[in-house]
């Protein structure tokens, strides 16, 4: 059965967003936020979900490398797109992601108090990815690009869970047709399967109505949405699964394409994407136990099961482990 | 009552034993004379971070007695927010951690009763009780069939937004009475799978349990016994034991 492989420290999985940077990311999404240009939600929905990842990989002692993930961007140039410390590199472990951020913003966010009402809250908001648009839309040399690094990358983990590919795009090549070249990065494998290919299809075409994981291209509203459809990977049974529980249809047919959600659905897609890779790694997703015992709430008492303290324990019981 | 106690862990295979984050107690072994005795596993999910820490509180609290939730929840934050953390794990902190845990106390009878005496567990998650008597399995708590474990067992939180009020639903507690040369298992949800499927499959797995001991007394133990170490190694190689941080306390009451 494929997409099985536990996703280890010493078996690590990889991500690698293709972005496409051309200046027609400066569009705005035909039904999105009109304020909006593509480019920066593209951004945002990135930084965002690179912060997820880097929490979801952190233990006490730090982030464990449980991920490779690689930005390439498209457009005047390409190449990888980090910023900051990490620019110019294309894979990398998700521990060194997290510790090098090119800047942590602060921001106040609202968060409930817990009694009913708001309280303000400072939180730390990491940003590894600017947005970029000018240039045209080589998307054939990005798909080579993913191709050379991803073959690289399966050299070295050949029984790992397979790369999965996330593609950004507003959809229209201007360095010939992609079709072959993004139908061989799918043809990548490991042991446990083929390499996933996700496209993302943001359009400010006005006659694109929003479509997620559709299973059939006559919907579409031109060539180009097509040809991401084409191109895309069917739905693994456990992305259609998470796919349910957000409330979309999906067929057996489905594929892995996205079509103008607004960037709530993009962030929807990517965790779509994404998210199946991570059951493995996963024993527990836990619910909220309400109470547990017992009497007494004496703060003075605190003290004698702080841990920076040597608790009281009567007879020979030793701290448990 | 004479209480003869011992404990088995390994971490999941792949990890060390730092990242180790189920908890016992008692930890030591020991045969001893008592008139009562608690003791309790507890198991901190794997996604959160500084879980390993929760379970050890929970286990110490509940062999501590009379501590209530709220103040465990409090020393978790002050024990975790000790030092600056980098800006992931303030992330992480502020979700909490997750534990299960399953506790045993055991007293002893009235003088006027019989030998033995009354058995009280108590169980919030996946981590499971079990109590045989003579190879015979006669109660299993809070989960009674190899098929009951899922992805989302029912923990206990660090979350003190989250835990208000007493819930009856979510908290089993079962109660027993012991007799002399009983058995009690406390297990971490991978090893209680398996026994119970061992067990569903006619294949008791107490007699092995029984046997146990630690690699390090290999050969001091009685004659057929085998080291946990090995056991648990074995059993994920080829008896389908999940690899997880496995955990095994084991009381024998006389």
């Amino acid at each position: 059965m494929p997409y099985k492989a536990e996703i280890s420290r010493d078996n690590p999985s990889c991500f690698l967003f293709l972005v496409d940077q051309s200046k027609s990311m400066q569009d705005k999404l035909s039904n999105g936020d009109e304020t909006q240009q593509m480019a920066n939600g593209v951004a945002d929905s990135i930084n965002r979900w690179l912060q997820e990842l880097s929490i979801k990989c952190a233990k006490s002692e730090g982030v464990r490398d449980y991920y490779n993930v690689g930005v390439i961007g498209y457009g005047r140039t390409v190449g990888p797109s980090f910023v900051g410390p990490l620019e110019g590199r294309e894979l990398i472990p998700i521990s060194e992601i997290a510790d090098n951020p090119a800047r942590v913003d602060e921001r106040a966010k609202k968060v409930p108090d817990g009694a009913g009402g708001l309280v303000e809250q400072s939180t730390r908001i990491p940003v590894w990815f600017d947005p970029v648009a000018n240039g045209g839309t080589p998307m054939c040399h990005a798909a080579g690009e993913a191709q050379r690094i991803l073959e690289s990358w399966i050299a070295e983990h050949p029984d790992s869970f397979p790369p999965i590919v996330i593609h950004i795009t507003d959809g229209a090549s201007t360095d010939g047709n992609p079709t072959e070249l993004l139908q061989s990065l799918m043809n990548l494998s490991t042991s446990d399967g083929n390499v996933m290919l996700f496209n993302i299809h943001l359009s400010a075409n006005p006659k694109a109505n929003p479509v997620s994981f559709s299973d059939s291209p006559d919907e579409l509203p031109d060539a180009y949405s097509k040809m991401l459809f084409e191109t895309a990977s069917p739905l693994t049974p456990a992305m259609r699964g998470l796919a349910k529980e957000q409330g979309f249809d999906t067929s057996e047919d489905s594929r892995c394409f996205v079509l103008n959600g607004d960037m709530v659905l993009l962030v929807q897609a990517i965790d779509i994407g994404t998210r199946p890779s991570n059951v493995q790694m996963e024993s527990h997703r836990p619910e909220v136990a309400e109470d547990l015992d017992v009497d007494g709430d004496d703060e003075a008492a605190d003290a004698e099961i702080d841990e920076r303290q040597e608790p009281d324990w009567s007879g020979d019981d030793e701290d448990p482990r | 009552m004479w209480i003869c106690n011992q404990a088995f862990h390994t971490p999941k295979r792949g990890n060390v034993e730092s990242e180790y984050e189920d908890a016992f107690l008692p930890e030591r072994v020991f045969r001893r004379d008592l008139s009562e005795f608690h003791c309790a596993v507890a198991d901190g999910a794997s996604e959160s971070a500084f879980s390993g820490e929760w379970a050890r509180l929970l286990a110490r609290a509940y062999c501590r007695r009379g501590v209530s939730l709220k103040r465990l929840q409090r020393c978790w934050l002050r024990l975790v927010t000790r030092r600056p953390v980098p800006w992931y794990l303030e992330a992480k902190i502020r979700r909490g951690a997750h534990a299960a845990l399953v506790g045993l106390s055991i007293r002893d009878g009235q003088p006027a009763e019989s030998f033995g005496g009354s058995w009280e567990v108590t169980a919030v998650g996946d981590s499971c009780f079990f109590h045989v008597r003579a190879d015979e399995l006669l109660t299993v708590a809070p989960i009674s069939t190899s098929d009951g474990f899922g992805n989302s067992p029912h923990l206990i939180s660090t979350d003190a937004s989250a835990s208000f009020g007493l819930d009856a639903d979510r908290l089993t507690v079962v109660s027993g009475e012991w007799r002399p040369r009983d058995a009690f298992y406390l297990a971490t949800d991978a090893l209680a799978q398996w026994a119970l499927a061992e067990h569903e499959a006619g294949r008791p797995p107490w007699p092995l349990f029984r046997g146990l001991n630690h690699a390090a007394d290999h050969g001091r133990g009685a004659p057929g016994s085998r080291s946990f170490e090995e056991v648990v190694e074995e059993l994920r190689e080829n008896g389908g034991l999940h690899n997880d941080d496995t955990t095994l306390l084991r009381v024998e009451v006389a």
